[in-house]
């Protein structure tokens, strides 16, 4: 890449755990072009500037969700967002609600379990032989679910929620929705077992609906959705384990 | 980073090797950009306490007699009271538009049981013909047109 003329300065968040108490902030002076994306600067700044600057990133395509940062505030995935769209100050810090590790660089464990909590994967009561032939499904019950599939856990609904900072045991926009997805899947039968931890503290209930999530999502899928429609959901097989023999289930 | 956000936000349950800065909370919130409205939502709950508050009095007013019914309907003519109701009735509307013209329709399950939801669209004149015909059928009773 060769830089045009133009210059924008970058505010970049610098924390390095060995030496910083806090977060402090590093400005970096570069020249850009005009078809960057906010990345772009990043990598620039790393490879031309300050190679002691970490950041996470990889695909460069918005698919594989590594590069989610706070720029001007606001969660994006700095690989999708033009550096156009802003002025010649730009703010750049790691995402908000997360430990920081490094600089830009946010700790995801805490997602990660999470994550495994909800299941995301499809539940049998019973494995089907292959000689049985294949799951059918039809285009209907595909799309119920279709949307929430989209999600590559790029951690920027957890950044805008304002649930995820102040309650620590929420499971958060994103693994509720995977939750939720496999819900709806008419090939699984694990919905009782997700519903169980919906309903914990911490699940579904501890949204209280901001829609930030929806708003900031890079691929459209709406997680705001998914966890009021979880909420509707636990609550139906919550009232059916009460009246029915075996909450209902085989 | 403005705020910080609860020590324990997003952390492990085993803390990792490294030491971590503290999650913040994000910039904007509590009263920037659309994290506003989200708050002023949260805030029309203090007119919902004071409702029930109003509805209570009269139906305890009602209990007592036709002499403390006429006493509050009376008492609704201070400006303090025309000012509340004033009030209430833009911050009601707005609550009413976020919540159910907004809001409500993506938080109904593609399906309940054998029930599959009306289409997504339909939601907003759905609602808000209800919202309308409820409102409606207060004004009428309120008035005395009906029953």
């Amino acid at each position: 890449m060769s830089p045009t003329s133009a210059k924008k300065t970058f505010v970049v968040t610098r924390f390095d755990p060995d030496v910083d108490e806090v977060p402090k902030t590093q400005s970096y002076e570069i020249p850009v072009q005009s078809d960057w994306k906010v990345l772009d600067a990043l990598n620039y700044i790393k490879d031309e500037v300050d190679p002691t600057l970490s950041h996470r990133w990889s695909c460069r395509m918005a698919v594989c969700g590594s590069c989610g940062m706070m720029v001007d505030g606001e969660p994006k995935l700095t690989c999708k967002v033009a550096l156009s769209d802003y002025g010649d100050v730009v703010e750049v810090e790691p995402l908000a609600n997360f430990p920081i590790i490094r600089d830009l660089v946010v700790e995801l464990e805490g997602f990660m379990e999470r994550f495994k909590k909800v299941k995301p994967w499809i539940i049998r009561a019973k494995e089907r032989a292959v000689e049985e032939g294949t799951f059918r499904q039809s285009p209907q019950e595909l799309a119920d679910f279709k949307q929430f599939s989209m999600c590559i856990n790029c951690m920027l609904c957890y950044s805008a929620c304002p649930v995820v900072g102040n309650e620590p045991h929420f499971l958060g926009p994103a693994a509720i929705a995977l939750g939720h997805r496999y819900n709806l899947d008419t090939r699984d039968e694990g919905s009782a077992e997700r519903n169980q931890v919906f309903l914990e503290e911490g699940g579904v209930f501890s949204c209280s609906y901001a829609n930030e999530c929806s708003e900031v999502c890079p691929k459209n899928v709406d997680p705001a959705a998914a966890v009021q429609q979880g909420k509707a959901l636990s609550l139906v097989d919550w009232a059916k384990g009460l009246v029915l023999p075996r909450g209902g289930g085989e | 980073m403005a705020r910080m956000a609860n020590p324990e936000a997003m952390q492990p349950s085993t803390p990792g090797s490294t030491r971590t800065a503290p999650a913040a909370m994000p910039d904007q919130f509590p009263t920037g950009g659309r994290y506003l409205s989200y708050m002023l939502f949260g805030a029309t709950s203090i007119f919902y306490l004071l409702a029930s508050l109003l509805i209570l009095h009269m139906v305890w007013a009602l209990g007592t007699g036709a002499e403390a019914w006429e006493r509050v309907m009376a008492s609704f003519a201070n400006p303090v009271y025309l000012a509340y109701h004033v009030l209430a009735f833009v911050v009601f509307t707005w609550a009413g538009w976020r919540f159910l013209i907004k809001l409500s329709a993506k938080a109904n399950p593609p399906k309940i049981g054998p029930l599959r939801r009306p289409p997504l669209a339909a939601f907003p004149p759905m609602m808000g013909g209800l919202w309308v015909g409820a409102t409606a059928l207060a004004v009428i009773v309120l008035w005395g047109i009906f029953p």
